[in-house]
């Protein structure tokens, strides 16, 4: 089992084409929180692994790594997540956008759900996890924009 | 990163009733001459203690940076064998086989590395006053400003010396090859991999086998001995100064300052040319 970031990311970007998402925009807050809530689930997965009595000591160690190689920096940005999403070019994803903010899935939904297949049982429901707490949280961020944009007054007419 | 987590990773490392990665720790320090019971820590301390040891600054010339003022606390922590060790580590590896100019040490680099903290300090000291000297007499000052104590200076300043005391011989060339083997290799008692995974699972954060070094070479109780009793006698509360120069030390702290001088393109290490 190859226990790295690289896997982890590429089972994720293949959890999110599975599920009809086409891209991440790092830029939007719905995405922020969508991977803030992607580490929320490390955590918690640390949490229980600690919890299970050490009886998986690498599963263990590599959540650890994985949470430490993918949490903001101090300025808050997740510039290590950007960084491995975009080591993923060429392959999984593209940044077609002259701004470079959008970072598109380019492969089929097939080939993404030949790659969460490859993955070890474990990584497998991890990176599903993974997936859905971020959709969650992008989706919930969405509804709370639409509820603020109604909130709004209409601008005056000139 | 907290204090809070480098205060845990220290107990676990070096735990009240000692360990045998301390003992192997204190034997490594022996190694270089940085001796415990009657050596060179204990003979430092009871100098200082019976008013023997200088607290004279010294001027130091450096090729690159001019004459350099160093304090006598600074001075103390260089003219350790701790810091003196980094004399025989070359900065850059095996480069000088390429570049036959490239021979400069590690000691050297870290005495460029103060010089350079200490001329951000100075600047931004003197910057602050003249802003808060024009903004008095203005209604609203725009900024808010920040100007360093003299603890924090102090703290800056040792923590720019010891930033490299971690590495081993030939620099990140010999590094690339601990972190290639982790598990063949070993730290003391333990594999190097275990070794930084007490660092990745305390401090959650990933830091370079040099700076997981570094960071028990200052928390290990003999260095904590000397730099609370010798470099920086009453010099406030032991646990919380040795605790926070660890904080410092690995770069990864949350104070703005050391980000800005850690992180961005015009951090001190760079600035003092590889």
């Amino acid at each position: 089992m190859t226990l790295d970031v690289e896997t982890f990311v590429r089972g994720f970007v293949a959890g999110l084409i599975n599920s009809d998402a086409t891209a991440i925009r790092l830029g939007s807050r719905a995405d922020r929180r969508g991977l803030r809530q992607v580490l929320n689930t490390l955590e918690t997965e640390i949490q229980r692994s600690q919890n299970s009595n050490g009886e998986d000591k690498d599963w263990y160690r590599y959540v650890v790594r994985l949470r430490n190689e993918l949490r903001p920096s101090n300025n808050g940005t997740f510039d290590n997540f950007e960084m491995a999403l975009r080591n993923l070019q060429l392959s999984l994803t593209s940044c077609p956008n002259p701004f470079y903010e959008e970072i598109a899935f380019s492969v089929s939904k097939p080939y993404a759900q030949s790659i969460i297949s490859e993955l070890p049982n474990p990584q497998q429901k991890l990176v599903a996890k993974a997936v859905e707490a971020f959709l969650g949280a992008r989706k919930d961020e969405r509804i709370e924009n639409g509820r603020d944009e109604h909130r709004k007054s209409p601008e005056p007419c000139t | 990163m907290s204090i809070e987590r480098v205060r845990n990773l220290a107990r676990k490392w070096f735990p009240a009733e000692g360990g045998s990665f301390q003992s192997a720790l204190d034997h490594e320090f022996d190694k270089i001459g940085f001796t415990g019971d009657s050596g060179y820590v204990e003979t430092a301390i009871e100098a200082n203690r019976t008013g023997r040891a200088s607290r004279k600054e010294k001027v130091v010339k450096d090729n690159v940076w001019g004459m350099v003022e160093v304090d006598w606390q600074s001075i103390r922590l260089l003219d350790s064998p701790v810091v003196q060790r980094l004399r025989g580590i070359k900065q850059l590896g095996f480069s000088y086989l390429t570049y036959p100019s490239a021979e400069h040490s590690r000691f050297v680099h870290s005495l460029g590395m103060y010089c350079v903290v200490s001329r951000f300090l100075d600047v931004m000291s003197r910057r602050g006053r003249e802003y808060q000297d024009r903004s008095s007499s203005d209604d609203a000052a725009t900024y808010e400003v920040w100007e360093p104590n003299a603890k924090l200076i102090s703290d800056l300043r040792h923590a720019a010396i010891l930033h490299d005391i971690g590495h081993m011989p030939f620099s990140h060339a010999s590094e690339a090859v601990f972190e290639t083997h982790q598990s063949e290799m070993t730290c003391g008692p333990k594999s190097v991999d275990d070794f930084r995974f007490d660092v990745e699972e305390t401090l959650e954060t990933t830091l370079r086998f040099a700076e997981c070094l570094a960071l028990a070479v200052v928390l290990s109780p003999r260095f904590r001995n000397f730099y609370d009793n010798f470099v920086r006698p009453g010099g406030g509360d032991p646990d919380t100064s040795i605790k926070y120069l660890g904080l410092q030390v690995t770069s990864k702290s949350t104070r703005r300052f050391l980000k800005l001088l850690s992180v961005s393109p015009l951090s001190a290490g760079k600035a003092t040319g590889v």
